[in-house]
């Protein structure tokens, strides 16, 4: 069977075919819940926007640009909710006590606490660290880190992404990295 | 010798490094420096270990509910967005109206302009039938293309046909200004044009007229559109070519009856160039005035 391109799906679920929805779907649903959820750092916060992503993504598929590039468009959605969910955060008085998110309250469930308990805890305790450290570094460097190292985007399609130019791009990743670095010294050095 | 300076552009080299993306020129002077540099040698390597440490938060799996609740409430929408469109679900947006009314204006000027000749043609009946025949099918062939939003390989067949058929109609009017059958008496009496006739037989002059009334309509669509008509100028210019090769251009000669085979076959050539280095011009540029206003992909 002929694998179609995300943009030819795009462009086929802009005309009406569901079908081409469910495939992009099926595509994108795991990558924008991890992306979101290392953004969020919270499981229920990137199912909602997930769900809200795609919902947007309908709402919007008459603006796709044909043969524009899909991957940067879905993303740029998915970034805007997540920055529209902040704000609402930043904002709201009872959100400010979740800005911090209690990294203990959601364990990743991938975590097999059937294995070796030792090696679990270690892994558990890998992830909290990484959490905690993106968590601490400015918003954009961490955007623009969480795209390039997780999702594989390229520089030019995380400045279209964040609407900035590649050059930026490359240094935010570079500031990122550096305060990440000294977040994470100690994991390295061990 | 300051180091300084070359330590700034190889931290600038540092990201695409890491992800890979690097040139290879970039590469091979980053690992040039880093020969002498231990400073960024170090940093490169404590980068590095920052970077593998975050591959060790792997992706999970979403929450099975996700699914159902997203394909639910998408086809719900979809299903309200049916009940709510009455015209079988063309949205007439500005995108679909600009070309189509670009369209219909152009072939208003081109039957008109074919009408206004149509004592000077030497098998007028036959002129009509064709000319009809023609431009119909050819802009109801557009329409329903912009209309079922037709692609090949991921280019807009239906607004590069309405922008070629609008380009073409465009050179219509010329041609109508200037008839082939009476260039020497009509075109001479233009001074700007003379020039242009008096090279080679007036092939130059199609050729330029041809291109400039295929730049005006392309470069305002694509700079008005933006990226819909992206990706590849070229592949975008060769398509909109092709149909006015194959469709706009037998047309165009058809109606001009009273021309020799070898007459015909120059203007046809010159014409179809023209046409073709028009609207790959007038896609460069649009797309060009597109990128430097940005925000393509903003939702």
């Amino acid at each position: 069977m002929r694998v179609r391109t995300d943009e030819q799906l795009m462009a086929r679920y802009a005309g009406g075919d569901l079908q081409a929805f469910g495939d992009l779907y099926a595509r994108y649903e795991r990558r924008l819940y991890n992306y979101l959820l290392r953004l969020s750092g919270e499981r229920h916060t990137a199912a909602d926007l997930v769900q809200d992503t795609f919902l947007r993504l309908h709402r919007e598929r008459g603006r796709y640009r044909t043969g524009a590039s899909f991957r940067p468009w879905v993303y740029t959605i998915a970034t805007n909710l997540w920055r529209d969910e902040r704000r609402r955060r930043v904002t709201s008085a009872r959100a400010l006590e979740r800005e911090a998110p209690d990294p203990a309250g959601s364990l990743p469930e991938i975590i097999d606490l059937s294995g070796d308990p030792e090696r679990q805890v270690e892994a558990a305790r890998m992830l909290l660290t990484l959490r905690v450290a993106l968590d601490a570094i400015p918003q954009n460097q961490r955007e623009a880190i969480v795209l390039s190292r997780y999702e594989g985007l390229t520089h030019e399609e995380i400045g279209q992404v964040l609407g900035v130019s590649a050059g930026a791009v490359k240094l935010r990743v570079f500031r990122g990295l550096s305060r990440l670095r000294e977040k994470l010294s100690a994991w390295m050095e061990e | 010798m300051d180091q300084k300076p070359k330590c700034q552009e190889a931290e600038k080299r540092f990201a695409p490094m890491l992800s890979r993306e690097i040139r290879s020129g970039d590469e091979r002077k980053l690992r040039r420096h880093l020969a002498v540099c231990e400073d960024c040698t170090r940093r490169l390597a404590d980068l590095s270990a920052a970077w593998n440490l975050l591959g060790r938060w792997e992706d999970e799996m979403p929450p099975a509910s996700l699914d159902g609740r997203v394909r639910g409430q998408v086809a719900d929408a979809m299903r309200v967005d049916a009940s709510a469109e009455p015209s079988g679900g063309i949205r007439m947006g500005r995108e679909v109206f600009l070309p189509v009314s670009l369209g219909v204006l152009f072939a208003l000027i081109s039957v008109a302009g074919a009408l206004w000749n149509l004592e000077k043609v030497a098998h007028p009946v036959f002129s009509v039938i064709v000319t009809v025949a023609l431009w119909s099918g050819l802009y109801v062939a557009a329409f329903l293309a912009v209309f079922r939003r037709l692609r090949i390989g991921g280019v807009d067949v239906g607004r590069l046909a309405a922008v070629a058929l609008a380009g073409n109609a465009g050179a219509l009017l010329f041609f109508t200004l200037c008839p082939i059958s009476s260039e020497k008496d009509v075109c001479h009496t233009i001074p700007f044009l003379e020039p242009l006739f008096a090279v080679g037989g007036g092939t130059l002059a199609y050729f330029i007229l041809g291109a400039m009334s295929a730049i005006l309509p392309m470069y305002l669509l694509t700079a008005i559109v933006g990226k819909r008509i992206e990706t590849a100028p070229g592949r975008a210019a060769l398509l909109m070519g092709a149909i006015v090769a194959v469709l706009i251009t037998p047309a165009l000669v058809l109606q001009k009856a009273p021309l020799t085979i070898e007459g015909a076959l120059l203007v046809l050539a010159s014409t179809v160039l023209g046409l073709f280095a028009g609207s790959f011009l007038g896609t460069v540029a649009g797309l060009w005035t597109t990128s430097r206003v940005g925000a393509a992909n903003a939702v």
